[in-house]
């Protein structure tokens, strides 16, 4: 029986291998990736992966969500072609990101692909898309090493418009240390690998700039009461407390803070992830004075407000998480490429060779995005890149905008 | 099982106990001195690191405390349906959560229509009263759903039926209210600490610790005095004879679920009153602990239920500074579960009537 | 235990009320399913999917369904066979008002914001369900009861209808159903036949089938079920015995050639059924033979996964980089080692006690391994990453059609396993336990040794499928270890049916199989369980393929 199966096994990898090199001309195109023909009248198919089920959830619905928006903005259609976003769930684990970009990788249609929201899914899911010449942008997942310049050669074809860890945290630990001229510094992670990342590399970069670390917490996303675990960072009387967790964790801890004997002056410094209105919500009237790391170019400050306006008339609430915005510079990006490199013939169908469209993406230059301008390095960085810290100035919801809530204060 | 004894005063006891014990008595032996070991090793590691003063530990009481109220209010829901039935309301958490979201409700109409501010002190009890509606709707239609097509057999149906529940009350609840984080609005006078023995606490603590203490009393006095506790006491005794003497058993099911969700009404709303934001998953999480402190006191046992709970607020508070700081253990408070998930095992394990104990020994359970 | 002759005296007796009442009562549960359908945003995001390319949306169909649904049941529930016109009457008052009560909700959404408690009642859905009617507009408000009306006379139709044509319409609409619902899978395959190089552009659209041949489908199925039924009415049993034997080979052969003739997704999602089916065979013996609720079961395949990866991976927390196929092994023993640990405390305690009191474990062994504690060794949130794939021959397994073999390869193992076990001696003592524990001690059967030895076994092939898993992902994050996974494996039981071989197998295609294609509705997958869980409880409580071979031929028949 077993050697049925094995040989069976062998037979399929065999198969499955001898799909090599695919150079390919169709129409007026010739590509060394293959070219996908549009025929007219159909749409430009772009795919989507991110967290929408799972623990996760509200983050990768938002992300989607904001790159329909992007699709909306543009008037739906690329070059005449009317773009359709498939969204698929990736959850937030690694076999969700594999599973959802095989399934995205089964569509020839696909041209480029959007996500995943988590490093983990990217891991193994942006190789898998790029094996058959689908480049990914990548909305939410920030690990350093997918851009790294010794990554392997399945994440040539990954590009992210969200800015990596390193070069949040070391903003971060620098405005710390020499703008506020904190020495003493705390930091809490709720244990996804995105917060955890980011707080290690602060506590690097905080480190190396002479600041001591008192206390490195971390909380679980569940917990309600963390006036035991603020009372700990307490007895270590640090001057600043760094803590890029989601929503409803720093409602919880801006809200407590105060609770805890010995934290009235401490100040904390959230991460980008709660950039959005439903923190003003979630923390109440604590809310005015806490900082947050977010995107700072002046493109964001002017076009962030239009974006919530129109995302809340599409879907009945604000963006949650505070990613949808890069959900939106992808589609953009990718929507730029596609219309750079789209060709069509005599017939009006489009045609759109893969490497073209691959290269295309990677030469993004300058492109005026709404967390600012997106310019790609040669490892697929292609985030605005540029931070500053915000602070919130009020505790009305309804008066979220950057610009003036929260306000922009750094540099 | 034969129970291990505790103390060997007469001099044949220990040898008895070899002679009846069973290689799993041994086993289960060593765990217990292990775990007791662990503990006393991480207690004295603990109180000598000395990185907390007298004042923190009376801080950590009191947060123990506040916490431990609300465990102890889902708890009470748990103990009295398991108590006449014998099972779990796997989805009791998310009735919680409903009469939460019932409560956010109200308070926003009430908002709309000026009252919030009108009659600060008349809308706390209009709020509870949404809540506990909002819980006892949700808690008959779970009954009439997962428990009654059930009652005639013994199966896991009702288990696998309530576990169904809780994940449509979820993600319906999600899909209907969305994800965000809600707000809950806090009325006036509720907003302010006052000073207790010199701590600052805020109001919403002591109104949800007493809230906590009122609902018992009344519970308690509902099932010892009224003639609905005498027949809901007659149906946990036995059912078959309870039915025999008349008592409709159909009827105090209903009315067992109804109390019960009223209570997770009353959780969900003095919880969000205290920790001021709620989420549609929020019930699943709590009510896990909130049956981790049913079992801790004693199923079937409201005075135990209250006990219960207080007393995993407190490990949960206390724990990661006694225990796990002296193992000097990074990040202690991540490992804030592993106490509450542990002394759910232990009790199981080592004491399953509880700490006041009732008459559901391992065999009926 | 039994409570049967006391309790069905408070047994509730339902009323009896007017037929009109009824079908009113019944049209009215229909509206309010469709209501809640769409407040839930099932609507607006179904509404992007074709079924029929540019004709019909998976969210019409579902709302078609429920108004047919409302009108079947409204003709159908008299004493004896009714005339046609009170079929339609009734079919149509049920459609009526399952319409109307939509409608209802579009005028409300239309003219009050629902938006701040209900986030789904969005301009979105208003524009859906006005079906291309202007907003507002009185069209656009009375298509809907009307639309409803027709549909619930087609259901009251279908009802009086004799049922050779009945199942002869369901097997075509089914169909169509299947097909366009799943079009990637078939166009898949048909992007795999060498003679039809891409015939899938005028079967399928980019969104679903094309409308002439979804018509063909509709046909086909109809006449396919037709020639069916007269085909098994005219052979002898014997022959159809045979025949059936043959569609079982024919099944084997699907099994094992399937990635062949689909793509790496197809695959990948197939990897997926077999992994579920080897963690379910675990809990199998567990809670379907044993009877022991485990909802700690993701501890077991947790340990197998970090076994392999911290023994293949070639990062910086690996303890050793060898094969796969020894650490395999070791990864079964140490899953199996757990299993013995934790089984020997928690196992006195019975029913929900137990179910309880093994989610903590769980929860306890998850909380562990993300925690900054342990992380210096297991990599806390970051995962181990970077391990090694499984190599056969000198050839690696990497890509999911092969890892798909290895998987199946397991389950196949496992199940044998599990088969022998089953009609084994302690097979028996399990069954015995499960039906009645105090009995079967009386019977001399030990009951903590044979629980421990189920709760052991279980947990080695909760072990095996998480070696898979580790081998098949390449990394392990502690983020994969939820309690939804334990649930998962215990509603893959309680769907096909506790006990059953077979039935792991319907489970996990029903459970993980289909949300796995259905991946974009990826927002509604766990509501979905929810509602087959209870579902199932009311109408099947012994699963899709229970597992005794009475009522085995019963559902066969």
């Amino acid at each position: 029986m077993n050697k049925v199966f094995f040989s069976a096994a062998t037979l399929a990898a065999v198969l499955l291998a001898a799909s090599g090199s695919r150079a390919e001309t169709l129409g007026p195109v010739t590509d060394a990736l293959g070219v996908v023909k549009i025929t007219k009248g159909q749409p430009i198919q772009i795919g989507g992966y991110s967290s929408q089920s799972g623990g996760d959830t509200n983050q990768g619905i938002d992300e989607l969500r904001g790159a329909e928006i992007a699709i909306k903005d543009a008037g739906g259609k690329v070059l005449g072609f009317p773009v359709k976003l498939l969204g698929e769930d990736a959850q937030c684990t690694a076999e969700g990101g594999q599973t959802a970009a095989t399934k995205l990788a089964g569509n020839k249609q696909i041209v480029a692909v959007l996500g995943p929201s988590c490093s983990s899914g990217a891991r193994v899911g942006a190789p898998i898309l790029w094996k058959l010449g689908i480049p990914s942008v990548a909305i939410g997942a920030t690990a350093p090493a997918l851009t790294a310049a010794d990554r392997p050669d399945g994440f040539k074809g990954f590009l992210r418009v969200v800015p990596n860890d390193l070069k949040s945290a070391a903003f971060t630990a620098s405005y710390a240390h020499d703008k506020l001229g904190v020495k003493t510094a705390a930091t809490i992670h709720d244990g996804s690998p995105y917060t955890e990342q980011l707080v290690r590399a602060f506590e690097k970069d905080f480190i190396a700039k002479g600041g001591t670390i008192v206390a490195s917490e971390a909380v679980s996303p569940t917990d309600t009461d963390l006036r035991p675990v603020l009372t700990r960072i307490a007895t270590k009387k640090p001057e600043l407390i760094f803590t890029p967790v989601f929503t409803s964790t720093v409602g919880f801890l801006m809200r407590q803070k105060d609770e805890v004997a010995g934290l009235a002056g401490t100040k904390v410094i959230g991460g980008e992830g709660v950039f959005s209105a439903n923190v003003i919500e979630a923390v109440g009237p604590k809310i005015i004075g806490f900082h947050i790391v977010g995107p700072s170019t002046d493109l964001f400050s002017e076009r962030f407000p239009v974006f919530v306006k129109n995302f809340t008339a599409e879907y009945g609430e604000a963006p949650i998480g505070g990613f949808s915005a890069y959900g939106y510079d992808a589609a953009l990006l990718t929507m730029a490429a596609i219309k750079e490199v789209g060709k069509t013939d005599a017939e009006g169908n489009l045609y759109i060779g893969r490497q073209a469209l691959h290269d295309a993406m990677m030469a993004t230059k300058a492109l005026p995005g709404l967390t600012g301008a997106l310019t790609c390095d040669t490892y697929g960085d292609c985030g605005a890149a540029t931070y500053a810290i915000w602070e919130f100035t009020s505790d009305d919801q309804s008066s979220f905008a950057p610009g003036t809530n929260p306000k922009r204060i750094f540099p | 099982m034969s129970e291990v004894p505790r103390s060997a005063t007469e001099p044949g006891a220990f040898s008895e106990w070899l002679r009846r014990s069973t290689w799993v008595d041994h086993v289960l032996l060593a765990i217990r001195i292990s775990v007791a070991a662990l503990v006393l090793v991480g207690l004295a590691g603990g109180l000598t690191a000395g990185t907390y003063s007298a004042a923190d530990f009376v801080s950590f009481t009191m947060f123990g405390l506040t916490i431990g109220s609300i465990y102890a209010l889902i708890a009470l829901g748990y103990t009295m349906v398991y108590g006449i039935l014998r099972m779990i309301n796997f989805a009791h958490g998310d009735v919680m959560m409903i009469g939460s979201f019932a409560g956010l409700f109200a308070a926003g109409a009430l908002n709309d229509a000026g009252l919030l501010n009108a009659l600060p002190l008349l809308a706390l009890p209009l709020v509870l009263a949404a809540g506990m509606a909002g819980g006892a709707t949700m808690s008959l239609i779970i009954e009439r759903i997962a428990y009654r097509p059930f009652l005639h057999v013994r199966s896991l149906a009702p288990l696998i039926c309530a576990i169904g529940m809780s994940f449509v009350l979820q993600y319906a609840a999600r899909g209907l209210f969305g994800t965000r984080n809600r707000a809950y609005p806090g009325f006036g006078w509720m907003e302010g600490t006052v000073s207790l023995f010199g701590l600052i606490v805020p109001i919403p603590q002591i109104v949800a610790f007493i809230a906590a203490l009122i609902v018992l009393a009344g519970l308690l006095a509902l099932v010892k005095l009224s003639p609905l506790g005498k027949a809901m006491r007659a149906v946990a005794e036995d059912r078959d004879a309870a039915a025999l003497v008349g008592i409709n058993v159909g009827a105090v099911i209903v009315a067992t679920f109804a109390i019960g969700g009223a209570m997770a009404g009353v959780a969900g709303v003095l919880y969000a009153l205290v920790f001021k934001q709620i989420t549609v998953f929020m019930g699943f999480a709590l009510g896990v602990k909130g049956f981790a402190a049913a079992i801790l006191g004693g199923i079937g046992n409201l005075g135990g239920a209250l006990l219960g709970g207080l007393v995993l607020g407190l490990a949960e508070a206390l724990g990661p500074a006694l225990v796990l700081e002296g193992f000097g253990l990074p990040a202690p408070y991540q490992l804030k579960d592993v106490i509450g998930y542990g002394m759910l095992v232990m009790i199981l394990i080592f004491r399953p009537q509880g700490l006041l104990g009732e008459r559901l020994a391992s065999k009926r359970a | 235990m039994s409570f049967n002759a006391v309790t069905s005296s408070f047994k509730v007796t339902r009323r009896r009320k007017t037929p009109l009442a009824e079908t009113l009562q019944v049209g009215a549960l229909a509206g309010f399913a469709a209501i809640g359908f769409a407040l839930i945003g099932a609507y607006v995001a179904m509404d992007k999917r074709h079924v029929v390319e540019d004709t019909l949306t998976l969210s019409q169909i579902a709302f078609a369904l429920m108004a047919i649904a409302a009108g079947y049941v409204a003709g159908r529930d008299r004493q004896g066979r009714p005339s046609g016109t009170r079929v339609v009457v009734h079919g149509a008052v049920a459609g009526l008002t399952a319409g109307l009560c939509v409608s209802a909700l579009v005028l409300l959404m239309g003219s009050v914001s629902l938006r701040a408690t209900l986030v789904a009642a969005s301009p979105m859905l208003i524009k859906a369900l006005s079906l291309g009617a202007p907003i507002g507009s009185l069209q656009a408000l009375v298509q809907l009861p009307a639309l409803g009306a027709l549909l619930g006379v087609i259901g009251g139709l279908f009802a009086a209808m004799p049922s050779r044509y009945r199942r002869a319409l369901t097997y075509g609409f089914a169909f169509v159903l299947i097909a366009g619902l799943f079009r990637d899978v078939f166009v898949s395959v048909l992007d795999n036949l060498p003679d039809l190089n891409g015939p899938d552009w005028e079967v399928f659209g980019p969104g679903g089938l094309n409308r002439g041949s979804a018509l063909l489908l509709l046909v086909g199925g109809a006449l396919f079920c037709l020639v069916r039924d007269r085909w098994n009415a005219q052979i002898d049993p014997a022959r159809r015995a045979r025949s059936s034997k043959a569609g079982l080979a024919l099944l084997l052969v699907g099994v094992l050639v399937l990635p062949l003739v689909t793509n790496d997704f197809v695959a990948q999602v197939a990897m997926l059924v077999a992994l579920y089916m080897l963690m379910g065979m675990g809990l199998n013996i567990e809670l379907g033979l044993a009877g022991l609720v485990d909802l700690g079961f993701v501890a077991f395949f947790a340990v197998g996964a970090y076994t392999v990866a911290l023994m293949c991976s070639s990062g910086p927390l690996a303890v050793a980089d060898v094969s796969f196929w020894v650490a395999l092994p070791v990864a079964v023993v140490l899953a199996a080692g757990a299993g013995m640990l934790f089984g020997l405390p928690v196992l006195r305690v019975r029913g929900d006690y137990l179910a309880m009191a093994t989610l903590g474990l769980g929860e306890i062994i998850r909380v562990l391994v993300l925690s900054d504690a342990l992380a210096p060794y297991l990599g806390g949130s970051q995962g181990i990453i970077e391990i090694d794939h499984p190599r056969i021959f000198g050839v690696s397994l990497q890509s999911p059609a092969a890892l798909y073999y290895l998987a199946l390869a397991l389950a196949g193992v496992v199940a044998f396993i599990s088969w022998r076990l089953q009609h084994a001696r302690i097979g028996r003592a399990w069954l015995a336990m499960r039906e009645d524990e105090d009995v079967a001690q009386a019977l001399g059967i030990d009951p903590v040794a044979s629980k421990l030895l189920a709760y052991t076994i279980g947990a080695a092939f909760a072990g095996a499928a998480g070696a898979v898993f580790a081998a098949l992902v390449g990394s392990v994050y502690p983020h994969s270890f939820q309690l939804l996974v334990s649930i998962n494996v215990l509603a893959i039981l309680v769907i096909g049916g506790l006990g059953s071989l077979p039935g792991v197998l319907v489970g996990a295609i029903v459970l993980i199989g289909l949300p796995e294609l259905l991946r974009e509705f990826g927002e509604f997958r766990y509501l979905f369980y929810g509602i087959a869980l209870v579902a199932m409880m009311h109408v099947r409580a012994e699963g899709l393929w229970p597992a005794t071979t009475q009522t085995q031929e019963n559902a066969r028949a």
